[in-house]
């Protein structure tokens, strides 16, 4: 048994098309987002809070194009999500390169 | 309470491991990055944390896959990481620097992406540690180091990610007992 409750992430399979493997990423991203906002307590379960607002129409096609297909519930709430939940660790620490000496290895 | 899946430390036999295992050739180890979709999740080895760190070690095509791909961490690999802090020698000229960047790393990883492994992965990655620390004539600080090894690529498994390593001798050897690991080698620059 798998000790960690991981959700499988969205895979794009080999020789599907770069678009298709970059909405898959981009779901992948916005699921592990959603899923750290869980476990912070931050979400509450419920899409109880209606909101209306204006967006620029290109942008809500920008979006979906990015996300693939979804309602416009589904990419307000990804939006939400990567802008409060999203982790940006991985491209902080490639951008890191020289600051550790080039002789440095772990001691354990 | 029993059940008919055997138990972790039942999951492989000792005794059928009686010989020293010959590394095999780099072209039958998992080294092509396009084996795994780009949305994959990826755990990083103690070593990609400072291969990154390092001038120019990280090979360009796993850099571009960590800097975008969903990342979970070993607690066991932040563990190495983190045994540094108290093994820098305070009087060596570059601790300062090696000290606040290590901090600067464990700092910025969120809590809620750590994975810590479960018993059965104790339980497991021990056995083979074990078997191998024999197979293998393991000097007595090196089987603590692959018992390390073992546990960071079970977690891996337990948490559906990549691993990225570079440690080829090592994964090699554990891929022998679970080739169903995922793993993403890379050679250092």
């Amino acid at each position: 048994m798998r000790g960690v409750k991981q959700r499988k992430a969205p895979s794009a399979k080999r020789g599907t098309t770069g678009s298709d493997a970059t909405r898959a990423l981009t779901r992948s991203r916005v699921a592990f987002a959603i899923d750290a906002l869980a476990k912070r307590g931050a979400t509450r379960g419920a899409r109880s809070h209606k909101l209306s607002v204006r967006v620029d129409p290109g942008l809500i096609a920008a979006a979906r194009a990015r996300l693939g297909e979804r309602s416009d519930t589904e990419l307000v709430t990804a939006a939400l999500a990567v802008l409060a939940g999203g982790d940006e660790f991985g491209a902080w620490l490639v951008s890191q390169a020289g600051r550790l000496p080039a002789d440095f290895e772990l001691a354990f | 309470m029993p059940s008919d899946t055997p138990p972790p430390f039942k999951r492989h036999d000792p005794t059928a491991w009686t010989r020293t295992l010959a590394y095999r050739d780099r072209a039958v180890l998992p080294y092509d990055g396009a084996a795994y979709p780009i949305a994959a999740t990826l755990m990083l080895d103690a070593t990609v944390y400072i291969d990154a760190q390092r001038p120019g070690r990280l090979p360009a095509e796993i850099a571009a896959r960590i800097a975008t791909a969903p990342l979970l961490h070993s607690a066991v690999a932040l563990a190495e990481l983190a045994a540094d802090l108290g093994m820098l020698d305070p009087g060596h000229p570059n601790t300062p620097v090696v000290r606040t960047a290590i901090e600067a790393t464990l700092h910025r990883i969120a809590p809620e992406r750590v994975v810590a492994p479960s018993a059965e992965a104790w339980a497991e990655g021990a056995v083979i540690a074990g078997t191998l620390a024999r197979t293998q004539a393991l000097a007595r600080g090196d089987r603590r180091k692959l018992l390390n090894d073992a546990l960071i690529f079970l977690t891996a498994w337990e948490a559906n990610a990549v691993l990225i390593s570079r440690n080829k001798n090592d994964i090699d050897l554990l891929l022998r007992f679970r080739p169903d690991v995922q793993v993403l080698l890379y050679d250092v620059g």
